[in-house]
């Protein structure tokens, strides 16, 4: 499992081990939503990533031989809404997240896990937002934008969330 | 059975409830001492057989729980979810470490000694009372780390408190068996009291017609059953005994005036001889009295020693075969001065034709005679007197009828016994030592017979019938 090799503690010092546990988390987010009924049948499970060409490098690198939803995972680098496709998670590096509602809009299907990945992230309508607390890489939650895409979060990812907005934290 | 317990049977007593207490007690303690060590080794084998699965439950608990704080990094809380340990009496120390081996969290309870540094290999191992268990955390094919899991599994303590609560039931069982047995004991001790002090009141007393209630209907019952039957022998015996004894003195006083009796005429005739002027006629007189006295003498002394010899098993027969005829007439002969001193008439009722016995004459006819001179002496005079003989299948029978004074028929069995006779008063007045019937008993049970008597009752007359077998008639030629 490749994905173990990434996930050593020392985190976040320098770009690549930082983009490797962005990816990381990518993954697992993924595993820890209900994804029942929310994907067509025989459809891929994708990973759409815009603005990290850093993340979608180590996603590329350590995807093969996962599945989540009993699916194959691919990653998808995109740079705007004309190729986006149909993607379960969608991640949108530093200073991209005004673009985000456009590409929601243009996603062919709303259940779209969106992670952003700068201040005020969630604002811009996303559902998980990356935030650099002590140099470690943490996240918080916004149950409104899982709800806008129809998505539920599994209260064991929200455990660990740095917050959680539009909800009482789960103990 | 009103008699005071004695020192002695108290002490009995208190010897069989201490034995009963003891086997009950003992008993008990051992039944518990085995249904609780099993127990206990049970208990302890499912305890130590349950660990494995045990930890491996809490272990999966643990992984599930700090699975997400592994997957995102998040020390509290994994320290959090460890911390709930607390709960866990069992588990003392539990750590995850990260894929790398570093710890990643970790969960002392107080005075425990903290994890390894690094992850250990995977895998259950066991202590002494410790268990240790460390396997991966994985989530969605992943795996994110590993779980360490140290639990204590106290084996003394658990002992100790089995041991508490069997020691605590162990002694609330025996008081239980105390109270109980010391009540039940008393229908063991209660009859056991009973014949001891019945027992105790024969031997003090020598009272045989004392009997032991019988309170149950147990071994105990049977004993007493036994115990008495006992004693009633005892009672007839020691009844037999001083009858027998009463008899024998009787006896001794009859025998010394039987042989005295005769002294008085023969002193008088001796007397009468030494005188100078006494006439020829006086002299016979006193020869003849001499004479007949010394007869009777030896006639009783040979009774008494025959009668001896056939108890003594001393006597043998002299079997030759011999005519009835002849065998009555010396019966009659023997008997014939007493039967015509007292005028009695004497019939008889024989077979037609000649008899030849296989017998010894001399006892035959001296039976015979011994029954023709009872007729003789206990019929007033001028009586009646039938010897009568029958040939039939089973052999022959002679009986001697008389018209006397009979006797009582529940006296019957007394009559053949030694120094018996049926009034003293008469016996005395009439001489003889009651041992005749005895005598002719005896001689006929010699010849393979049996001799019975019959009366109607006191002043009816007796007859007294001689049985001898069919072996004792020799087929005519």
């Amino acid at each position: 499992m490749t994905l173990c090799a990434i996930l050593p503690a020392a985190q976040a010092a320098d770009p690549h081990t930082e983009d490797s546990v962005k990816a990381a988390y990518l993954y697992r987010f993924a595993g820890y939503v209900d994804w029942k009924d929310k994907i067509p049948a025989d459809a891929p499970f994708t990973i759409a990533v815009l603005g990290a060409p850093g993340v979608a490098r180590e996603l590329r690198h350590l995807l093969p031989g996962h599945v989540i939803d009993n699916r194959v995972v691919q990653v998808r680098e995109i740079t705007g809404p004309q190729d986006l496709g149909r993607p379960q998670v969608l991640y949108v590096g530093p200073g991209r997240a005004k673009s985000l509602r456009a590409l929601l809009a243009a996603a062919g299907s709303p259940a779209v896990l969106s992670v952003t990945d700068e201040d005020g992230g969630l604002a811009a309508g996303s559902a998980v937002n990356f935030l650099r607390i002590d140099r470690r890489i943490r996240f918080e939650v916004s149950l409104a934008g899982a709800d806008r895409a129809g998505l539920k979060i599994s209260s064991e990812m929200l455990g660990v969330a740095v917050r959680v907005h539009g909800g009482m934290r789960p103990t | 059975m009103t008699q005071n317990p004695l020192p002695s049977d108290v002490h009995a007593r208190g010897s069989v409830a201490a034995k009963l207490m003891r086997v009950v007690l003992l008993t008990t303690a051992l039944a518990l001492a085995v249904s609780g060590i099993s127990m206990l080794s049970h208990e302890l084998y499912v305890y130590r057989t349950a660990w494995p699965a045990d930890i491996s439950t809490e272990a999966a608990i643990v992984a599930l729980s700090t699975a997400p704080a592994l997957a995102f990094d998040d020390r509290a809380a994994a320290e959090r979810n460890l911390n709930a340990l607390e709960k866990r009496r069992r588990v003392t120390v539990a750590a995850l470490y990260l894929p790398n081996g570093a710890l990643f969290a970790s969960f002392v309870r107080q005075g425990e000694s903290p994890p390894p540094l690094r992850s250990p290999a995977e895998g259950l191992s066991a202590h002494g009372e410790n268990v240790e268990l460390v396997q991966p955390v994985e989530r969605n094919r992943e795996i994110l780390g590993t779980i360490y899991l140290r639990t204590r599994y106290d084996v003394w303590g658990r002992i100790e408190a089995y041991a508490g609560i069997f020691a605590l039931s162990t002694l609330l069982s025996m008081a239980v068996a105390f109270v109980l047995s010391k009540r039940m004991q008393k229908s063991i001790t209660g009859p056991l009291d009973a014949i001891a002090a019945v027992a105790l009141a024969v031997v003090n007393g020598r009272d045989y017609s004392l009997r032991a209630a019988k309170i149950s209907d147990d071994e105990i019952g049977v004993v007493v059953d036994a115990f008495n039957k006992m004693l009633e022998e005892v009672q007839v015996r020691t009844l037999a005994l001083g009858e027998a004894d009463r008899r024998k003195d009787e006896f001794l006083a009859t025998l010394a005036h039987e042989l005295r009796n005769p002294l008085a005429p023969i002193r008088h005739a001796v007397k009468l001889l030494e005188s100078d002027q006494v006439e020829e006629r006086q002299r016979l007189w006193a020869r003849e009295v001499i004479s007949r006295q010394v007869q009777r003498m030896a006639l009783l002394l040979d009774d008494l020693l025959e009668v001896s010899r056939i108890t003594r098993g001393r006597l043998d027969l002299k079997v030759e075969e011999v005519d009835l005829e002849s065998l009555i007439r010396a019966a009659v002969e023997t008997a014939r001065p007493l039967i015509d001193s007292k005028q009695h008439q004497l019939k008889f009722d024989l077979p037609p034709h000649p008899v030849i016995l296989a017998a010894d004459p001399l006892r035959l006819s001296q039976s015979l005679s011994n029954l023709l001179t009872n007729a003789a002496k206990y019929t007033d005079t001028g009586g009646l007197i039938t010897l009568t003989v029958k040939i039939s299948g089973a052999g022959m029978a002679m009986s001697v009828k008389d018209t006397g004074i009979g006797f009582d028929p529940q006296a019957l069995p007394g009559l053949f016994a030694m120094f018996s006779q049926v009034d003293s008063a008469i016996a005395r007045s009439e001489g003889g030592l009651g041992i005749g019937l005895a005598l002719v008993k005896g001689l006929i049970e010699l010849h393979g017979g049996t001799i019975e008597g019959f009366s109607a009752g006191p002043g009816m007359g007796s007859e007294f019938t001689i049985h001898l077998p069919k072996s004792t008639i020799v087929d005519r030629p």
